[in-house]
């Protein structure tokens, strides 16, 4: 190697380690991890012998499809079981599960029939309760829910 | 010395790459809507002369709105309970909301919660109004729905 061939050789390993350090320092961050807890059905009763409803003003399901998903929460805090449906103003029933117990949960539901793209305002989601000890009905909820479906 | 010279070239060609890549960057406006939600506790049973509590246990709604609990009671304002050895006798139970007002067909409403109101109540009494005279002993028992919406 000539005197002149070990210059440029120098010159050249110098750019590399520039280069590899503008790299290291600039590039190659790893993202921040990111996450939400999204359980939380441990929140206390405030009120003796009551049942706690979980409530929403507007769904969204998808048109074309009878699996939906559906979130809904029997807190365990309540005594008791509920049956829910899903009737849309003209009085057809989407949907209705029935004795969901405490500390359970719906993630998904099957319709009765697929939906077609619109706004169904109105809608009712009624929420019966029975009695875990005899199954007597207790006091229940009707809530007017609007309805989009895309 | 020329394969000195295409090693460290290709070198230099592998550690620009993702330099220019880096240098690619753009902006996107990330949106989520959350949508209106609440936990509301309903007394489990409605007992005739005593204090019963709406609470509102978390309001998730949007400032301009507000979580009503109605109470769905007959066209003559009351619910009725039925006797639970005989249900052709029954009663007819009236509810007064905690300012002392009746709730009517023409207004239901027995409590409002808006938006940051999480942990507070509102309570209603029942009373009756028949003559218990010749009424069947016993105990008398219903259901009550409350009609639940944010607006």
């Amino acid at each position: 190697m000539t005197k002149k061939e070990k210059r440029v050789f120098a010159f050249l390993v110098i750019i590399i380690i520039v280069l590899a350090y503008i790299l290291l320092s600039i590039g190659f961050k790893s993202p921040n991890k990111s996450g939400i807890l999204l359980e939380n059905e441990g929140r206390e009763k405030v009120l003796n012998q009551s049942i706690s409803i979980f409530g929403f003003s507007e769904l969204h399901m998808k048109s074309g499809e009878l699996n939906q998903s559906f979130d809904f929460r029997n807190p365990n805090t309540n005594d008791c079981y509920m049956d829910i449906a899903l009737l849309l103003s003209d009085g057809t029933k989407l949907f209705e599960i029935k004795r969901i117990e405490p500390g359970y949960g719906i993630k998904e539901v099957q319709l009765n029939n697929v939906l077609e793209n619109g706004d169904y305002l109105n809608c009712c989601f009624n929420v019966q309760c029975f009695s875990l000890k005899d199954d007597m009905q207790l006091n229940g909820a009707s809530m007017s829910v609007d309805l989009y479906v895309r | 010395m020329k394969k000195v010279f295409c090693l460290v070239l290709s070198l230099l060609m592998l550690m620009a790459a993702p330099v220019y890549a880096e240098e690619q960057t753009a902006q996107a406006t990330v949106t989520y809507t959350c949508e209106d939600n609440f936990y509301i506790e309903i007394p489990e049973t409605i007992a005739v002369g005593e204090i019963c509590y709406i609470n509102a246990v978390e309001v998730n709604i949007s400032p301009n709105k507000s979580v009503y609990v109605d109470l769905m009671i007959n066209p003559n304002s009351y619910v009725t309970i039925y006797n639970e050895a005989d249900e052709s006798q029954s009663l007819d139970v009236y509810f007064q909301r905690e300012d002392g007002t009746a709730l009517s067909v023409t207004d239901l409403n027995l409590a409002c919660f808006q938006s940051g109101s999480s942990g507070t109540s509102q309570s209603f009494t029942t009373y009756i109004n028949d003559d218990m005279t010749g009424k069947m002993a016993g105990q008398y028992s219903g259901v009550a729905m409350f009609s639940i919406h944010c607006d």
